[in-house]
């Protein structure tokens, strides 16, 4: 009893200052009262943490790459062979943020896949299911422009390949892709423009989102998943239990990323070159390889319309139809799932690694 | 079926005036017309003659040969009327030079074209062996093909740049041709073999050069021995001039060596390696310098310095190839070892000066690249060792960290299943 009152004692210097000022102890209540469900999938929430601290890593080595890189056709290649020789640390910090890019995206794949499986996205978290897939996208957009700015030839040409894709669209292809490139061709405007895409645009906008998104957690909570057998064991506390787990996942994942770094650096290549020719294997990041299989796969026609066009109509179409997923799967039978949602992820889930798997031995 | 047609014209234009392209393709007929007709000789004239530039650029048999074309049979090649039928031997360059050596004519084909050939000619070996009526000796013809003259530019020309060695080789290779001159014979065979004919004839080497390019073409002399250095700093000018301030310059002239070919030979000039250097088996030097002689060590420097140039490159590259399996970025490398491969062809041209010091002063910037290169392979071998390393020790502290937040869960959890003490 004595023990308790001393915890409740109000704090002194430094706590007290903030205390006084912020209520801090307003939020150790909140906290302490926060759960997590334990069930048999309770594995999954960690996905969501992992793709968090590794946007947290992108945003950190982004930054301290910042400190170098200089955008330019003269100088972006330049600047990053700097980094990788140069710089201190740079190779660490340039490979990690080029893994981490990919992992993030793969983690948050992974968290979304497991959400649409759990069925976390039913009323009432079908905004946080809709912003989720806004920052996947995002996320892809990150990788889009960041892919070109070391400026080589293998980024040169995807780019060019992967902007050519927005022209076939009707009326607006032709805008779309002199916006994006900032030219008819992938020319330094391109360069500027996806810079400023990938260091500004996009982290403000993704920001904003992911805010959001964090916030309709914390408001919801966690999902509990609707199974025919509920689980027996009590929730976890989110804090400090779960919050030290996600610590120990997101140490485990630092160290794969300083694996992957260090035995795997990422390459920079050769410099880009408009003049020469495209070179052999050129493909995009592996995210983006199922729909380059789609648009390969596809024939030059189909009746009378652009295969291009209508893959890409198609793959826009999917988006839409996988974003309002929520609104189409609202009424399932109570602790279970309707069998033709279950079959679309399996269906999206398979035909996306295949085609990505296509893709990879295709390029 | 050109022929054909040539006749055809004859009877076509017969009452067209004399004057015009038409005109003139006539006149040809009716040359065309009797010779085409007669023995295989003549025909084979006629056949050639339809490829022959000169019939390309408008010229026919009259123009070198005179008479009267429109006059029919015998009477067309009457002396009066011009003709000169064919020029005796001796007379062929004069009877070519007729135009060749005019400029206000050869201005209408090639303005900036040479007008020179005959003036050289005469200065020649050929010309000189002419005039003295020696008629075995080469004309224009017994070059440039006769009734089937193709410009020099053609590839099937006997005088274009490929063909020229063969051409020379016909009479220069021909040991019972050449008999009475008392020459070698094996010129073609030696530089074939040569350094020179391998780039021309296997490697197709435009620049490389052909016999004329030494020898010249219509003043075809073989150059004295105090001249070969002239010539062949038409290409090697940077050797030449190191040569001219070499001690070995008034050595070999007082010596009366050949200059250049006294260690390169001349018409089977090997590629020169670094084993033409220094006081080895195989050296140049030695054939002239004894042990203790300043030439004798001063060669054995020069090569000690190539050799232990070359080894540096050897060694840098290696490391760098080291470094880049190990996925290293060594990009900087790649251009200090081209600076050193630069600096050892420098250096190799710099032993025309023969003297150790310059050699080491010209040198010295490929040792300076081949050390920055061997510091930067060290130090990216040192770095991938050190990026391990440091690997290890964050996976360690990593590890440990992880270890100890999980032993904290652990208790966390244990506490709290752990039931309240009465």
């Amino acid at each position: 009893m004595a023990e308790r009152t001393t915890s409740k004692a109000p704090p002194g210097g430094l706590k007290r200052w903030f205390e006084e000022r912020y209520g801090l102890s307003k939020v150790r209540e909140w906290a302490s009262h926060k759960t997590v469900p334990v069930h048999r999938g309770s594995v999954w929430y960690y996905f969501g943490g992992v793709s968090l601290f590794l946007f947290i890593v992108q945003v950190v080595t982004g930054v301290l790459l910042l400190l170098y890189y200089r955008v330019g056709v003269e100088s972006s290649y330049e600047s990053v062979r700097f980094i990788i020789t140069k710089v201190p640390f740079g190779w660490l910090i340039r490979s990690i943020h080029s893994w981490g890019a990919n992992l993030m995206i793969l983690a948050a794949m992974i968290h979304m896949f497991s959400v649409f499986f759990e069925r976390a996205y039913v009323k009432p978290r079908e905004l946080t299911w809709v912003s989720g897939f806004l920052l996947l996208l995002l996320a892809m957009g990150f990788g889009f422009s960041g892919y070109l700015l070391p400026w080589n030839k293998l980024s040169y040409f995807a780019t060019k390949v992967g902007t050519d894709i927005a022209g076939v669209l009707p009326w607006a292809g032709g805008f779309l892709l002199r916006f994006l490139r900032g030219s008819e061709d992938v020319t330094g405007a391109t360069l500027s423009r996806f810079f400023g895409f990938h260091a500004a645009i996009l982290p403000a906008i993704f920001t904003v989102i992911l805010t959001v998104h964090l916030l309709f957690v914390q408001v919801q909570g966690m999902s509990q998943p609707h199974l025919k057998k509920p689980s027996t064991k009590p929730p976890m506390p989110f804090f400090p239990n779960f919050v030290l787990r996600d610590l120990l996942l997101w140490l485990m994942v630092l160290n794969l990323l300083a694996l992957l770094a260090v035995f795997f650096p990422w390459e920079l290549g050769d410099k880009a070159d408009p003049f020469a020719s495209a070179p052999a294997g050129i493909k995009p990041e592996w995210y983006f390889l199922g729909a380059f299989a789609v648009l390969r796969l596809l024939p030059a026609h189909i009746l009378g319309i652009a295969g291009d066009l209508l893959g890409v109509i198609g793959i826009g179409l999917g988006l839409v139809f996988w974003a309002l997923f929520p609104w189409w799967d609202r009424h399932a039978p109570e602790g279970g799932r309707k069998a033709w949602a279950v079959a679309i992820g399996v269906i999206v889930l398979l035909s996306f690694s295949l085609l990505t798997y296509w893709g990879w031995r295709a390029s | 079926m050109k022929t054909t047609l040539l006749i055809l014209s004859l009877a076509l234009t017969a009452t067209v005036p004399a004057t015009g392209q038409v005109a003139r393709k006539s006149d040809s007929g009716s040359c065309a017309a009797c010779h085409a007709g007669l023995d295989a000789k003549n025909r084979a004239i006629v056949r050639g003659y339809e490829k022959d530039v000169h019939f390309e650029r408008g010229l026919l048999c009259s123009d070198c040969h005179g008479g009267d074309p429109a006059v029919k049979d015998e009477d067309a090649m009457d002396p009066a009327k011009g003709f000169v039928g064919t020029p005796e031997w001796s007379k062929i360059p004069e009877f070519c030079a007729r135009c060749h050596s005019n400029p206000a004519y050869m201005r209408h084909f090639n303005p900036l074209g040479n007008v020179d050939q005959l003036e050289k000619y005469r200065t020649s070996r050929h010309g000189i062996l002419l005039a003295k009526g020696d008629k075995k000796v080469a004309v224009c013809t017994s070059c440039h093909g006769v009734h089937g003259t193709l410009a020099v530019d053609n590839p099937n020309s006997p005088v274009y740049r490929q063909n020229i060695p063969q051409t020379c080789n016909r009479c220069h290779g021909d040991a019972a041709y050449m008999a009475p001159y008392r020459i070698p014979t094996d010129q073609y065979g030696k530089y074939a073999r040569s350094v020179h004919g391998v780039a021309l004839l296997e490697k197709h080497t435009k620049g490389a050069p052909a016999c004329n390019d030494c020898h010249g073409n219509h003043g075809a002399v073989p150059p004295g021995v105090n001249d070969i250095e002239a010539v062949c700093v038409i290409c090697h000018s940077i050797n030449g001039e190191l040569y001219d301030q070499s001690p070995h310059r008034d050595a070999f002239k007082a010596a009366g060596f050949k200059q250049c070919a006294q260690c390169h030979d001349h018409h089977l000039v090997f590629h020169p390696t670094d084993a033409m250097l220094g006081v080895g088996e195989g050296a140049t030097c030695v054939e002239c310098h004894s042990p203790g002689e300043a030439g004798y060590v001063a060669a054995a420097r020069m090569r000690q310095f190539l050799d232990s140039l070359e080894i540096r490159q050897t060694q840098a590259k290696s490391l760098l190839d080291s470094a880049r399996v190990l996925d290293m970025d060594v990009a900087d490398g790649e251009a200090l070892v081209e600076a050193i491969r630069q600096n050892l062809i420098e250096a190799r041209t710099a032993t025309h000066a023969f003297s150790d010091k310059h050699l080491a002063e010209v040198g010295s910037k490929g040792l300076v690249a081949a050390q920055k290169a061997d510091s930067l392979a060290r130090a990216a071998i040192f770095e991938h060792k050190f990026r391990r390393l440091g690997f290890g020790v964050a996976t360690l502290i990593i590890t440990g960290t992880a270890l100890l937040l999980f032993l904290k869960i652990r208790q966390i959890e244990r506490r709290k299943r752990k039931p309240p003490a009465r």
